[in-house]
């Protein structure tokens, strides 16, 4: 009998095998490493519409060059070249040994800051830096330069810089050459200049694979937030590579009504990258979710600024920073 | 009134997740033999979710359980908590230590059965009833920035069958345990399709009710299968304490948006004692 009941038992028992079920991973071959990629790109990457790319023709154009005889440096060549197409500075691909960039964002345009400039001009050596920001106070206008949003922000110190400038005419925050980072960042230095609670931005996320595959705009307010705000005229420094969580400071503060961003267009970089990988061990990312401004603007492609300036080369010779000059001046004013 | 009904649907995960402790309590005055267990163990997992990569991550959990059981001459009940934690690695490149899914599962099953069958001189019983689990999910890849981070939480209602079988083997008495285990309707959360939050966290971020309730997705055999199985053999060390040894698997597939597959191999010894 319990030989019987044993045998019963045993049988069931033998359905307990997932890999019946779970597909064993794609082979790590170039072929399917290629396929992988554009395929995960096909059904999450949030700008085709917008850029007007026609995915489908890449795949006819790029998928005849992938052979699995070729090496590893070449099919991350051939990948490279066909993310370039995305046109996205949101969009890597890192094999270890190298990382493909798209550069176009600010590659051909002015550079529009000048550190050296800043530092001998500006700062002297009677700047503080308070955490992750360097202040000085410029004929009684407070000056802040916030070089990386990779650095988290703690509220307390931008709390303490806002309680310290409280006095002054106004303040000039400069995220000029600042590449992004830390998107939570954001939030808590821009509800320190917030009046009220306001629409900022809108945000559309992907919610199936195809490219037109969005929720509906979801409004994005900001409210204001810490010990005290800092309501006086306000001037923001941009430039072409102001780009991501800078680009997306610049859209939250340019719905405030006594702020003003005074330089170059930002970089843009409106989706949130996301992080995939490959069977061959690598890595890549790409924007998401599309981001716009209060008008259902696009800011994927950069932020125009409210006062169009550019660095002057007579300036630059005479140690000036015409961008920061302007916004000084703006504020005197 | 038909948004009502909705959220009262929508609810219902909810209702489900608190109501197996409650009727633990509603059935204690029928039984005859009831226990207290502890133990642990380990579980083997493998899983393939879209939402976070298309490569199938695996590797070993520690695990921990806990439960009370009522076993009446009718019927039975069973509430059980178990908690489990590892870093699954991806099977196609373990050696790559840093490409690593943090892993945390926290399960709460609740189990109803009626005795259907004495057979064998009352040796093999057979019971068929139903159970309710719910399961939360944790991921986080630790290579990956954003959305890096995913919680989902499964509710199944479960048609659940088992035999145990007593039997004496070299004088020691000992019963032997099969159940089975299949979802019929899922009540879950889940990351949206290209995001680590759910879909009614990123429609309602001001609104964490709402948010819930516009997250929730049924599922029925459709989108979300499963089975679990499992062998128990149990030991009576004396009248009131035993231990026991289960192999425990378990498997469900749910495709919505991103396909999740996951399948856990568990061994657990666990000890009882009754009360």
């Amino acid at each position: 009998m319990i030989t019987r009941v044993l045998i019963i038992i045993i049988t069931l028992s033998l359905t307990a095998c997932e890999k019946a079920f779970i597909e064993k991973d794609p082979a790590n071959e170039p072929v399917e490493n290629f396929q992988i990629l554009w395929e995960t790109i096909d059904k999450k990457y949030s700008f085709f519409e917008y850029k007007n790319i026609n995915w489908d023709s890449i795949y006819s154009e790029y998928r005849p060059r992938v052979h699995n005889q070729m090496t590893e440096r070449q099919l991350f060549s051939v990948l490279s070249e066909m993310l370039h197409h995305l046109r996205d500075g949101h969009v890597n691909l890192d094999a270890g040994f190298d990382i493909s960039r798209s550069w176009e964002w600010y590659k051909d345009y002015p550079a529009n800051f000048n550190y050296s400039i800043l530092r001998s001009s500006y700062l002297k050596n009677t700047y503080e830096e308070k955490g992750p920001f360097v202040t000085q106070v410029i004929d009684s206008i407070g000056y802040i330069y916030f070089g990386s949003f990779t650095k988290r922000v703690e509220p307390e110190i931008i709390d303490n810089i806002i309680e310290d400038f409280s006095d002054l005419k106004g303040i000039v925050f400069d995220v000029r050459s600042n590449g992004g980072g830390f998107s939570t960042n954001v939030e808590i230095l821009a509800s320190r200049f917030a009046d009220k609670e306001r629409l900022v931005a809108y945000n559309l996320f992907k919610k199936g694979p195809g490219h037109d595959e969005f929720t509906d705009p979801q409004p994005v307010h900001l409210s204001p937030k810490g010990s005290e705000q800092f309501l006086k005229p306000v001037v923001v420094l941009t430039n072409r590579r102001s780009y991501s969580a800078t680009n997306d400071f610049a859209l939250k503060m340019s719905a405030l009504p006594h702020v003003t961003v005074v330089g170059d267009t930002t970089g843009g970089g409106g989706g949130t990258p996301i992080y995939k990988e490959l069977p061959n061990g690598w890595t890549y990312r790409f924007s998401a979710t599309i981001t716009l401004a209060p008008d259902k603007f696009n800011v994927e492609h950069g932020i125009p600024p409210d006062i169009q300036v550019d660095m002057r080369q007579r300036d630059i010779s005479r140690g000036l920073d015409t961008i920061l000059e302007t916004a000084l001046e703006l504020i005197q004013q | 009134m038909t948004r009502l009904i909705l959220h009262i649907k929508r609810l219902l995960p909810l209702i489900i997740f608190l109501s197996g402790p409650l009727y633990l309590s509603a059935g204690e005055s029928n039984e005859t033999f009831r226990h207290i267990n502890l133990g642990g163990g380990f579980t083997y997992h493998s899983i393939r979710d879209e939402g976070i990569s298309s490569l199938l991550y695996s590797g070993r959990h520690n695990t921990v359980r806990a439960g009370i059981n009522n076993h009446a001459s009718s019927h039975l009940s069973q509430t059980e908590i178990s908690f489990s934690k590892a870093y699954l690695h991806p099977s196609t490149y373990p050696e790559l230590t840093e490409s690593s899914v943090k892993t945390i599962i926290g399960k709460v099953n609740y189990t109803y059965m009626r005795e259907a069958a004495n057979i064998f001189n009352g040796h093999l019983e057979l019971f068929a009833g139903g159970s309710l689990n719910n399961s939360y999910v944790y991921h986080r890849h630790m290579l990956f920035h954003n959305s890096a981070v995913r919680n989902s939480l499964y509710s199944t209602v479960n048609l659940t069958g088992m035999g145990a079988y007593d039997f004496t083997w070299n004088e020691k008495d000992l019963t032997l345990f099969y159940r089975m285990s299949v979802p019929v309707v899922s009540f879950n959360i889940r990351p949206s399709y290209a995001m680590s939050k759910p879909i009614g966290y990123l429609t309602n971020p001001g609104n964490g009710t709402k948010a819930f309730l516009e997250s929730v997705e049924v599922a029925t055999v459709d989108s979300f299968r499963g089975l679990t199985n499992s062998i128990c053999l149990e030991y009576r060390l004396s009248s009131i304490h035993g231990l026991r040894l289960e192999y425990k698997w378990n498997y469900y597939e749910y495709n919505s948006g991103n396909t999740v597959k996951s399948g856990t191999n568990a061994l657990l010894l666990n000890a009882f004692v009754n009360f």
